[in-house]
């Protein structure tokens, strides 16, 4: 089910309500029963992955907290590679099997190894993550063992950020599970505005430049270098709109019924000074897995400079592989690493910059570092290597050719309002937190601020049911 | 606790009631000013789906509205015309605007069809659904043929525009201003031309699409020519030319052709015609400049005669 289809209306409007007249005790229940419904939406069959990864994670915590020595180290890792296993499997193989038909070719052998025709499910990559932190944090002691498994099942399954996070740790979800949440308005109300905000950013701003993004990159040779430039800059608003629009969903939703997700995105484009920042600002909940779980286990900065550096490089492109079985993503990971590691290597230097640029050095910094978004978005949006490095190309050698408005015409003017609208309002959020309108105190103010977004949403929001571009990892 | 619900349940009645209000009264303004427009595509749209008057009328998608020359054929033929044509349309948008051409008294003498490669499979492309579902919507409480073809289609679509007026109307705010700001008409009778061109490449190959036949829009291809057929108007089909290289007919094309056939009636096909694969004939591979278009214009309107279409 996605979050922006009337079906999802009834269905969080019926749960939600069901969550509070029921009694506490049955409410892990119903918002189980919820997310399976939720999820088999999609595929029902795939309800019997996540099953599996359930049940052998729930034991793995069991026995690793009952065991020690090697024998934890042996569930742990025996519940990692069931986890990582069925990721393999879905998402890898068929990518690592194409490669080994390569591979083969060149000596003129046949690859025995057939092409399976395996349909990915839905958000595999981020509930994976999820299951793995639990055990991980078990395994380092962070985190008892949850014995009750309808609340294990929920800690994966919590249908808000089932599909596409934010990843949670088990340490700030599991034991909302227990806490009896009452109806409290303000917070309610306060969740109902963070869902608002992130329909209009998925439906105002990422569907609707998104059409512009599709036209160009699917038919990237008939169009020329500006007209790619401009689907470019289109696509780091529809990318950050799509997934910051669904966690803004996910966490409204799990906030009116009283529980608190992680923040998954602070305003990270135009507001970013470093590389550093940008990923302390861009999906959250990932960057801060890869940093506690992979980045530290392979040292992190506590062998030397060189060493660090490299675990950076591995840490991104571990990460742009865990976004798609593709080239194009590993590059886009190895690209980040590279920026990250070389900033660190620059930042004596850079700094001497920065003082020199005096007051101007702030906007300097965030437009380089959207540049470098922009450069790195291409990797991300482009179906493969080929067509990535040829959208390269014909931007930088600034192709020739008419500049395409899009169809009709004033699409392309409803595109460059949507993308104006999200500049303003998170410039103002940024620097000027106590300037309010939907959380304004008059009455009068914040109604207005309601009814104008939701008149936009349904006069230029776009209604097609476009699946969010995560849902793919 | 209780108070709270109450509290909630009343503000979000009051927000809701406040909402109908905007709705309905901004909706009603758009629609005002949509159906009013005196220039510009929804001119044209209005004119082709009310009852359009002229004697040769061409219905088609983007490269029918850019091909064929109203002026041209009224010059050639002595008739009037008029372009029913519509950027981003297939057949299933022309059968639901026909019968606006028949309904009075004044039948046309002619109805050209231009088809499009991918004409009967265009359905089976989603994006394809939504630009259709984005065209009907906006006529949907005003025209009963476009309301029973979307609740055919659209069923969803068609509840939310009858809940929601801005919804009806959605994304043509921006079209409405221009249009009404607009001074000079680049319309001539639904003919909109291209001037210059944006081809910079050689003709590539034409992929062609593995969409399947999209048996909906197959029946209304075989409904939109029983219809004119059985109001005795001559039919004419056109495969109208892309800037490509020779391709082989992909099943859309076969079938379309098959379906003609049926009908006694040859579909003309130039797709790939040598004589018009030149840049400077085209404004980008699927549409003909305003040369282009000239010629074509000619050609076709030339071949009507010769094969005397109009005396049937």
């Amino acid at each position: 089910m996605v979050f922006n289809s009337l079906i999802f209306v009834a269905f969080f409007i019926i749960v939600t309500s069901l969550f509070f007249i029921l009694p506490h005790k049955y409410r892990w229940g119903l918002l189980l029963a919820a997310s399976c419904y939720f999820y088999m939406y999609f595929l029902p069959v795939y309800i019997l992955i996540l099953g599996f990864t359930i049940v052998v994670d729930y034991f793995a915590g069991i026995y690793i907290a009952q065991s020690e020595g090697k024998k934890r180290k042996l569930f742990l890792v025996l519940s990692l590679i069931a986890n990582i296993g069925v990721l393999a499997f879905f998402k890898y193989y068929n990518f690592l099997n194409h490669n080994i038909t390569l591979v083969l070719g060149e000596f003129s052998y046949q690859n025995p190894i057939p092409h399976l025709d395996i349909l990915l499910p839905v958000g595999l990559s981020f509930h994976t993550f999820q299951a793995m932190s639990y055990t991980i944090e078990v395994y380092r002691g962070h985190q008892k063992p949850e014995k009750h498994f309808g609340i294990y099942a929920l800690y994966v399954m919590f249908y808000p950020q089932l599909v596409a996070g934010p990843i949670e740790r088990p340490q700030n979800i599991l034991h909302q599970f227990y806490e009896e949440k009452q109806f409290n308005y303000d917070r309610v109300v306060q969740g109902l505005r963070i869902m608002l905000w992130g329909f209009v950013k998925k439906l105002i701003v990422a569907d609707r430049v998104g059409i512009y993004v599709d036209a160009v990159y699917n038919n990237a040779h008939y169009h020329s270098g500006i007209s790619m430039m401009m689907a470019t800059f289109f696509f780091a608003f529809q990318v950050y709109c799509d997934f910051s629009g669904y966690s803004d969903i996910a966490i409204g939703a799990a906030k009116v019924m009283g529980y608190d997700l992680m923040t998954n995105f602070r305003r990270p484009l135009f507001n970013s000074k470093s590389i550093q920042e940008l990923w302390q600002r861009w999906h959250i909940s990932l960057t801060t897995w890869f940093r506690d779980y992979l980045y530290f286990s392979l040292g992190g900065s506590r062998k030397g400079v060189i060493v660090s550096l490299l675990n950076l490089v591995i840490v991104f492109a571990v990460s742009g592989l865990w976004h798609g079985a593709n080239y194009t993503f590993i590059i886009w990971g190895l690209l980040n690493g590279l920026y990250i590691a070389i900033e660190r290597l620059l930042n004596p230097a850079l700094r001497k910059l920065h003082k020199l640029l005096g007051v101007t050095s702030n906007f300097f910094r965030k437009i380089s570092v959207f540049f470098i978004v922009l450069v790195t978005a291409i990797f991300f949006r482009a179906a493969n290597v080929d067509d990535a490095f040829y959208i390269v190309k014909s931007i930088f050698t600034i192709k020739p050719g008419g500049f395409y408005k899009g169809e009709p015409p004033t699409a392309f003017n409803y595109s460059l309002f949507a993308v104006a609208l999200l500049i303003i309002v998170e410039h103002i959020q940024e620097n000027y937190p106590d300037f309010r309108v939907i959380n304004n105190n008059n009455v009068v103010i914040r109604y207005t601020a309601y009814v104008l977004l939701m008149t936009l949403l349904l006069s230029i929001g776009v209604f097609n049911g476009g699946q969010f571009i995560y849902f793919q990892f | 606790m209780k108070a709270q619900y109450l509290k909630f349940a009343k503000k979000l009645i009051i927000l809701l009631a406040i909402m109908f209000v905007v709705d309905r009264g901004l909706g009603s303004i758009i629609q005002y000013y949509f159906e009013n427009e005196p220039l510009g595509d929804a001119a044209a749209f209005a004119h082709a789906i009310n009852n359009p008057t002229e004697d040769v009328l061409i219905y088609g998608s983007s490269r029918a509205v850019h091909t064929y020359d109203t002026k041209i054929i009224t010059d050639s033929l002595g008739l009037s015309a008029y372009n029913c044509g519509r950027n981003g349309s297939n057949v299933v948008y022309g059968s639901a605007i026909l019968p606006g051409a028949l309904e009075g008294s004044h039948k046309p003498k002619l109805i050209i069809i231009d088809i499009v490669s991918k004409e009967i499979a265009w359905r089976s492309n989603k994006d394809g659904g939504d630009v259709l579902a984005s065209m009907i919507l906006p006529y949907v409480l005003t025209n009963e043929h476009f309301e029973e073809l979307a609740m055919d289609l659209f069923p969803k679509e068609l509840y939310k525009a009858k809940v929601s007026k801005l919804y009806a109307y959605n994304s043509q705010v921006l079209s409405i201003i221009r249009n009404y700001s607009r001074k000079d008409n680049d319309n001539i009778n639904g003919y909109q031309p291209l001037p210059g061109s944006k081809i910079i490449n050689p003709p590539q190959e034409y992929t062609a699409d593995r969409d399947g036949i999209d048996e909906f829009s197959k029946e209304r291809l075989e409904y939109f020519i029983k219809t004119v057929q059985d109001n005795h108007i001559p039919l004419v089909a056109v495969l109208s030319p892309m800037y490509t290289k020779p391709f082989e007919d992909n099943e859309s094309i076969r079938v379309c052709k098959q379906v003609f056939a049926e009908h006694n009636i040859e579909l003309w096909d130039y797709a790939s015609d040598p004589k018009y694969v030149q840049k400077d004939l085209f404004y980008d591979v699927n549409h003909l400049n305003t040369k282009g278009a000239e010629m074509f214009t000619r050609e076709i309107m030339s071949r009507i005669k010769q094969e005397g279409i109009l005396k049937q």
